[in-house]
């Protein structure tokens, strides 16, 4: 399975620059983690990767294949997005059938066992139903397509927490029982933290973030201490916000820890989660520079 | 994936069609049910049935042409398919269906009395062509102008609405006089008294004439031309129309 | 089985201290077979991969072996191999904290052994 790849992938509407320079390479059978904050242009890239845009220069390549112009005729990515490209007035068993129709195969008894789950008839209209549901058929149809390469922008937009934990159950049974890739778009970084193995994020036009949850996990830190002491030991080290409270003042880092400096008694290092990583790297003002 | 994009297509237009018909000859039911006590001719009502249903179905396709274009673009966008196909299968989809309701409507609906006037012969090949090549006219109108809206935003109809104007121009001046010389008016078909003799050598005259052919088909092939480029530059969402040289 | 996530390390290495726990402790005895890749990654949501990274960390030190077409299970050296690691583990863990924590309460060596002496007799 070939890996799908970007290079200098420049997206521009009118004047605005949305996505400058974008290098990015998405390798087969791994889960993808797409963070963001709201307008950066997480649904654009998803939506060039998968040939709903077409990118304004740079080039997409799908292994060794350069994908030209705008027919690259891939069944082998599937996005499922906010926008609707179903016809609404279906019933949610003719667009299953559709599907079918046009992918050549469809996984019915996931999509049979998913929509029990869910709670989803299919004898209902696409219409009937609320922002929610849709969002879960949406999701539902995308884990059943035959697709290597799957993007889910939001699957969880506007769902309940047991709706939530329920989806990303499904799209690790998904997973295992068919490997592919999946790239996930969510602003819910907590709950997506232990389903990832490679974290992308987009920040002003950029990709700031390419790499595996561990790496950028074993790498962002707290320092807290007296302020002289956390400054001495931050020197020229990546910062991303700093915090003062009281005496205790804090730094958040982005970086790896100098061996051969001894951390003072008095300083207290600590890891942060993904979210809170994310937060420090995307804030405005920050100094963050990865 | 063009024969699976082709069932798709051929599935929705029909249903369609199918739905149409039930409610036509529903409502014709009612009306025979009404009249039933004055004494209908069955015969002639059953012809006048499938005379209505031959006009209702051409414009259910031309209207087809209008409505296929966004919502299939985007289910196939959204299923790999490629736009040369999702286009293509628009086109032999639509023209297709016409063929087949046209060939299947028209010979019985001809021997509905409304034309017993008309004596020239109805099923001469340039009468049916002559039919076939004006539906297909506004299903080809009806893609173009459908491609161009799906293509780009509503500011860009303005645009549209100027190049229509220049087309209708254009075919107002070239294109009526040889439709005009085909038949002497279009609304003399359903009354009695008809230069018969004169309509169809007049028709044989024209399709002689290499201009008539070169007018009908830029009038079929151009807007065909003209939703094939739009279609190819679709995507998924609407591009905003701005010329270059005021986008800095 | 309950497991608990920190920040402080990588997960798969916390899935594997975890179930290094479960072994130590007994929940796991010596040739019993462990939850799977996949019971552990449904049960909290997390990907396989991360899993079998820290399974297979598992294996390399010779915790758990993997048998054919039945599953992982513990090695029946594992409750040994632990407790020696742990030993030679207990000056760097306890005792170097514990007395740094003594000597910034200003408590003599002999104030610990007295300390020490008290723990045993109360335990």
């Amino acid at each position: 399975m070939p890996n799908l790849q970007t290079t200098q992938l420049i997206k521009q509407f009118g004047n605005q620059i949305v996505l400058d320079d974008i290098n990015l390479t998405l390798k087969p059978n791994t889960i993808y983690g797409l963070l963001g904050r709201n307008g950066v242009g997480k649904s654009t890239l998803l939506s060039i990767l998968a040939n709903h845009q077409t990118a304004s220069l740079g080039e997409i390549k799908w292994g060794d294949t350069v994908l030209t112009g705008r027919d690259h005729p891939l069944q082998a990515i599937y996005l499922m997005s906010e926008i609707n490209l179903f016809n609404k007035d279906d019933k949610l068993k003719t667009i299953t059938k559709n599907t079918a129709l046009l992918q050549g195969s469809f996984d019915h008894e996931l999509a049979e066992e998913m929509l029990t789950a869910f709670d989803l008839s299919p004898k209902k209209k696409l219409n009937q139903l609320s922002t929610g549901y849709r969002t879960i058929f949406k999701t539902i149809v995308a884990l059943c397509v035959p697709a290597e390469y799957v993007f889910l922008d939001e699957p969880v937009l506007g769902l309940d927490a047991n709706y939530r934990s329920l989806l990303y159950r499904y799209i690790l049974q998904a997973y295992e029982s068919r490997p592919r890739t999946f790239v996930v778009a969510t602003h819910i970084i907590e709950e997506i933290a232990t389903l990832v193995e490679h974290v992308l994020v987009l920040n002003d036009t950029q990709l700031i973030v390419d790499d595996d949850l561990e790496n950028v996990l074993a790498k962002s830190y707290r320092v807290s201490g007296p302020e002289e002491l956390v400054r001495k030991y931050c020197t020229d080290l990546n910062i991303l916000d700093s915090q003062q409270m009281g005496t205790l003042y804090t730094v958040y880092l982005y970086d790896t820890l100098p061996t051969e400096r001894i951390i003072p008694d008095r300083l207290t290092i600590e890891h942060i989660d993904l979210q809170e990583t994310f937060i420090k790297l995307t804030n405005k003002g920050s100094e963050a520079h990865v | 994936m063009f024969n699976a994009m082709m069932r798709y297509r051929l599935t929705a237009i029909w249903k369609t069609l199918a739905m149409v018909a039930v409610g036509f000859f529903g409502g014709m039911v009612v009306v025979a049910l009404i009249f039933i006590k004055k004494g209908i001719d069955f015969g002639n009502f059953g012809l006048t049935i499938v005379t209505g249903f031959l006009f209702l179905s051409q414009i259910t396709l031309i209207v087809q042409s209008f409505t296929t274009t966004r919502k299939a673009f985007n289910f196939a966008i959204l299923n790999g398919i490629p736009r040369k196909i999702s286009f293509l299968t628009q086109l032999v989809s639509l023209f297709s269906s016409q063929l087949v309701t046209f060939a299947i409507l028209y010979p019985i609906a001809i021997h509905n009395q409304i034309f017993a006037g008309i004596k020239i012969n109805l099923l001469d090949p340039h009468i049916t062509v002559a039919f076939i090549l004006v539906v297909w006219t506004f299903i080809a109108q009806g893609l173009a102008i459908s491609s161009f809206i799906t293509l780009f935003e509503r500011k860009a109809w303005v645009f549209l609405f100027a190049a229509w104007l220049i087309i209708a121009t254009v075919y107002e001046r070239y294109i009526t006089p040889i439709i005009t010389r085909m038949l002497p008016d279009w609304t003399d078909y359903f009354f009695v008294n008809f230069e018969q003799a004169n309509v169809v050598s007049a028709i044989k005259i024209t399709f002689d004439q290499p201009n008539f052919w070169i007018s009908t088909l830029t009038s079929i092939v151009a807007p065909l031309i003209i939703a094939g480029i739009c279609q190819h530059f679709m995507q998924t969402r609407r591009i905003t129309f701005r010329l270059k040289k005021f986008a800095r | 089985m309950l497991f608990e996530f920190n920040n402080d390390s990588p997960l798969y290495r916390q899935i594997a201290e975890q179930i290094e726990e479960g072994i130590f402790t007994g929940v796991f005895p010596p040739g019993s077979q462990i939850p799977s890749t996949t019971e552990i990654s449904r049960q909290f949501n997390i990907n396989p991969a991360t899993v079998l990274k820290g399974m297979n960390q598992l294996v390399a030190s010779g915790l758990i072996e993997k048998k054919r077409g039945l599953g992982m299970f513990v090695t029946p050296s594992a409750p040994a191999q632990i407790t020696e690691k742990r030993q030679s583990e207990f000056f760097e863990h306890y005792v170097a904290q514990f007395i740094t924590e003594a000597q910034q309460l200003n408590l003599s060596k002999n104030d610990l052994i007295g300390l020490i002496e008290r723990g045993y007799d109360h335990a």
